[in-house]
């Protein structure tokens, strides 16, 4: 397994646990007082911080892993540099997460038209964001397990 | 033989609507600025009071529109296969280069609504943002019919 398919892997899992740990700390304030003034910068600032720490860490981690386990079965443990085909597949993924990134544009803009609180447009935006992940990470594990 | 002396027929019907969407998406982009302009000079409203929202929404679905239009028309007259292997690559080049733009736009309207400015410049900089995005993509599209895709 590549380094760039480990990080698509890592990603699959990172986005939608981040994505549950900031609704549930934005919604149970949501539920205690008014949406203008729910502090969810900070949250947001962390989600977003802790994706991005979240998958380089996660992928070095599962890199050693596996090279102590195949160390462990007695192999030679080996990193796989990435090649043409990873970077084929990285953009075969960015054009398929821009279907959720479009729809969700396209909703934060009608957002803003009604002028709803601030809150709300950026965590469409934010859940936008995570969908258009994770269905690119699906769409490229696609790519590697199945072919284009 | 230089790229002009290339007969039509031999523009992909991918690369040909590569060329029809530039065209339409900055008549589109323009006609939306010059409606909006002239409303933020002749209305006598700050800039952000304008009505923007009609014409947005107009440009978007008109351009949409036609766009899908043309593309459904010629699509059904072309008789063969839309894309190739080529197609599909170039298709996919572009794509990634709009998705980078695209995620820097996002992340600038968070930024933004963080600082609790007008929804107006949320929404500006969102529609520009993605109009630039897909710009760039689609020059960078044609670019990589005639040059090749840079590895």
């Amino acid at each position: 397994m590549t380094v760039s398919e480990r990080s698509v892997w890592v990603q699959l899992f990172v986005m939608p646990l981040v994505a549950v740990g900031y609704f549930s700390v934005v919604l149970s304030r949501a539920a205690d007082e008014s949406v203008a003034e729910i502090s969810w910068v900070v949250p947001m600032i962390w989600a977003i911080g802790v994706v991005v720490a979240g998958i380089i860490a996660g992928t070095i981690a599962s890199a050693i892993g596996s090279a102590v386990a195949a160390a462990a079965r007695g192999e030679e443990p080996e990193l796989e540099e990435g090649d043409q085909r990873d970077k084929e597949i990285e953009r075969l993924g960015n054009r398929k997460a821009q279907f959720f990134t479009g729809i969700g544009t396209m909703a934060v803009i009608v957002l803003c038209m009604f002028r709803v609180d601030p809150f709300w447009i950026a965590s469409t935006m934010f859940l936008a964001g995570i969908l258009a992940g994770v269905h690119g990470a699906i769409a490229k594990l696609r790519a590697y397990r199945r072919g284009f | 033989m230089t790229t002009r002396d290339i007969p039509a027929e031999d523009i992909s019907f991918t690369e040909g609507a590569q060329y029809a969407g530039l065209a339409l998406s900055v008549l589109s982009m323009l006609a939306y600025l010059a409606i909006v302009l002239t409303r933020v000079f002749t209305d006598d409203v700050s800039v952000t009071k304008v009505a923007w929202q009609g014409p947005m929404l107009l440009v978007v679905a008109i351009g949409g529109a036609l766009y899908g239009i043309g593309y459904g028309i010629a699509g059904i007259r072309h008789h063969r296969p839309v894309e190739d292997a080529r197609d599909k690559e170039i298709q996919r080049y572009g794509g990634a280069i709009n998705g980078g733009l695209v995620g820097l736009t996002v992340a600038v309207s968070i930024v933004l609504l963080a600082l609790n400015v007008e929804p107006f410049w949320v929404a500006h900089n969102l529609f520009l943002g993605s109009w630039f995005a897909s710009f760039v993509s689609t020059v960078g599209r044609v670019a990589a019919y005639r040059e090749g895709i840079p590895s």
